[in-house]
């Protein structure tokens, strides 16, 4: 049954595309090389208008400082956090459990995790890349990378590397077809918002109320 | 005139003379132009993105059959399922059959025109399954127990009085103000997020040589519902897919600026299959299920194949006088507007008033809207050509007889001088006559002296104008 209606579609498309049916004249035209900036200065500009905050740590100990003053500044309690070597040079989960906050290891998490992130306060994030055009935070999921750490607690902090930074959506596109494409990637860019409502423009309506970013100058 | 469940016609007057709904979507669709016309304009090469999106198009379609066989093998190699229906009917039942043999009792929804097209809801429910919509706008049409009148945002019709009235119904919460009713939703959604046994979204672009389904929103209930629960559907049309990561990001040059005037929406989700190995979260099964519904011979169809272009942005509804005028519902139709008077009518299941072509001043505002381009006007003048074809249509018939016998006209026109100048009488005597129904809703101005008569005095008087000058 499944075949039969796989096999009548595929027969008339194929019928609809052989003989006679033209083709394009020209090639794709090819975009233009991404020579735009990347660096914060632009990503920050962009990235703050839309509603998430930024912050510049040039040294790993002021990236520590600003994440235990986030820590202290919005009363964070439990968190959860990606396994990522950018945390790691940030010393993210040290500094978590000296601000005594309540961190669920990616191995406690329960078999349904969104459900099990429903009541944390924070979740802590790096990225795959930064865009700065548009000020979008590019994530991965992986093992140690859950979907859920950036979009199900009431609040996302993401550590930015300089290194992450790439211009625009094209030119990350094309890095990431150079390997396989993680099962998901998610590009946000700014807080979610809707306009249902007689397209009046609201901030907040699913995923973390606030964002905040800190970027790593040295990274 | 073929006999259909929906009138055009009559929905239309209706629509005409609600004052309140107008007053609304009018406000709406003006602030969605300005949105656009300002990206547009911040953009200085978006005529070039707009020919590199027809050429991306174009080349698909042209491809189309390999690459939906290479999107299979693509959504497969990554742990994926797809599934082909041939009707909208056949694809509800599919999807009620992957749900129903997994026990899902409870289904999170992101919007999704395709499911609109299936009349999925209502076939879920009959099955016992509960299907939340998870868009806003889209919640609020499903709360009041409505259809979407916008491709893109759903609930424009809807006053804020009205939803903060249908809120104190439904949840016994309410507010007049727009970010608590939006509050309130989202409390109410988030449960249902957290407790879905499977979320259905709908797909922008399918990328064929990655497997991957693209989806852009800004609320984030499309992330949300293909991240949490268990079991992701997503729904296509065959011709959403593209070859390439470097088509797509072609496609989404233009989707956003063109669709809400944004350069990217919020959430941009590239969902490629099931979670693999090792990861905790992201659905355990991933089903794609790609529709046809009457596509594939519009692909057959040389003069209308164009219409396949056609990404969904809601461009052509937001210029169109007619769809400004008479909003969504009248059309009776899934997809309203320009690009739904095309493809409805084609489609196998739901088609709609076949006379829903007629609905066109043919201004091309659309045409020129249309950032795939697509030339509607010339679409819906081929389709009307085929009406014509099929049915006679009286007052035409008798119009094209007078003018082909200037004797019989000459008479005609006489009789309707000395008794209905005006041609209102006819209409007011038979109003559900063809001829009734045609004056019914055309302003004439009237019959005046013939031309035969006025010939002499108007030749005299042009001569004086002329001499004048000189």
């Amino acid at each position: 049954m499944k075949t039969r209606a796989k096999n009548a579609i595929l027969g008339r498309l194929r019928a609809a595309t052989a003989a006679g049916f033209p083709r394009v004249s020209a090639p794709t035209i090819p975009r233009k090389p991404g020579g735009g900036v990347a660096d914060f200065e632009r990503f920050a500009t962009v990235l703050t208008t839309l509603g998430p905050t930024f912050e510049l740590a040039r040294t790993p100990e002021e990236a520590r400082q600003a994440l235990a003053a986030y820590l202290a500044a919005n009363d964070v309690k439990t968190a959860v956090r990606w396994d990522h070597p950018d945390l790691d040079a940030v010393s993210a989960a040290g500094i978590l459990a000296e601000a005594k906050v309540a961190v669920i290891a990616p191995e406690e998490l329960p078999g349904r995790v969104c459900p099990g992130l429903a009541a944390v306060d924070l979740g802590v994030t790096a990225v795959a890349y930064a865009l700065c055009a548009t000020g979008s935070l590019v994530m991965a999921a992986a093992p140690g990378r859950e979907r859920g750490t950036p979009l199900v607690p009431r609040l996302h902090l993401a550590f930015v590397a300089r290194s992450r930074l790439v211009p625009d959506l094209p030119t990350m596109l094309e890095r990431v077809g150079q390997g396989p494409m993680p099962s998901a990637l998610n590009c946000v860019s700014g807080v979610s918002s809707t306009g249902d409502i007689e397209f009046v423009y609201v901030r907040g309506v699913h995923g973390p109320l606030a964002v905040h970013v800190i970027g790593l100058g040295w990274l | 005139m073929t006999k259909t469940a929906h009138d055009f016609a009559k929905a239309s007057a209706k629509a005409l003379g609600d004052r309140q709904s107008r007053a609304i979507l009018h406000k709406a669709i003006g602030h969605i132009r300005v949105l656009r016309q300002r990206s547009v304009n911040a953009m200085p090469d978006f005529a070039e993105r707009q020919a590199r999106a027809v050429a991306v198009r174009d080349n698909t379609l042209a491809k189309l059959p390999e690459l939906l066989e290479k999107l299979e093998a693509s959504v497969t190699a990554v742990g994926g399922r797809v599934h082909y229906a041939e009707t909208a009917a056949s694809a509800a039942s599919l999807v009620t059959a992957i749900l129903s043999e997994r026990g899902a009792k409870l289904v999170v929804k992101g919007k999704s025109m395709v499911s609109e097209e299936m009349g999925l809801n209502e076939v879920l429910e009959a099955a016992g399954i509960e299907a939340v919509e998870t868009d806003l706008g889209e919640y609020i049409i499903q709360l009041a127990g409505q259809r979407p009148s916008h491709i893109l945002a759903p609930a424009l019709h809807v006053s804020k009085e009205q939803v903060s009235d249908l809120f104190a119904r439904k949840f016994g919460r309410t507010s007049t103000d727009i970010p608590e009713m939006t509050r309130i939703a989202r409390d109410s959604l988030r449960q249902k997020f957290l407790a879905a046994d499977a979320g259905i979204t709908g797909c922008n672009i399918a990328i064929a040589e990655t497997g991957t389904v693209t989806v852009l929103e800004n609320e984030g209930n499309i992330r949300l519902s293909g991240s949490c629960p268990p079991i992701h559907i997503a729904l296509m049309t065959l011709e959403k897919v593209v070859e390439t990561l470097a088509d797509a990001a072609v496609v989404l040059d233009i989707l956003p600026p063109a669709a809400t005037g944004q350069t990217l929406p919020v959430h941009l989700s590239f969902f490629t299959g099931a979670r693999r190995e090792g990861e905790r979260d992201g659905p355990q099964e991933m089903h794609l299920v790609i529709l046809d519904n009457g596509r594939s011979d519009i692909l057959a169809d040389p003069k209308l194949r164009s219409i396949l272009r056609c990404i969904r942005c809601g461009a052509c509804l937001n210029v169109c006088p007619v769809y400004q005028s008479v909003g969504g519902h009248a059309y009776g139709t899934v997809y309203p507007g320009p690009m739904g008077s095309v493809i409805s009518p084609l489609l196998k299941d739901n088609p709609g008033d076949p006379r829903q072509p007629f609905a066109c001043t043919h201004c091309a505002a659309c045409s020129e809207a249309c950032p795939a381009g697509i030339d509607h006007p010339a679409l819906l003048q081929e389709l009307r050509r085929r009406v014509s074809e099929t049915e006679t249509d009286l007052p035409v018939a008798a119009f094209s007889l007078l003018a082909r016998h200037p004797l019989l006209f000459g008479g005609a026109a006489a009789v309707g001088r000395l008794f209905d100048p005006k041609l209102r009488e006819v209409a007011a005597v038979a109003p559900d006559a063809p001829v009734g129904r045609f004056l019914r809703c055309r302003e004439f101005p009237g019959l005046a002296r013939p031309f035969s008569r006025r010939f002499k005095a108007l030749a005299r008087r042009l001569k004086r104008l002329q001499g004048g000058r000189a």
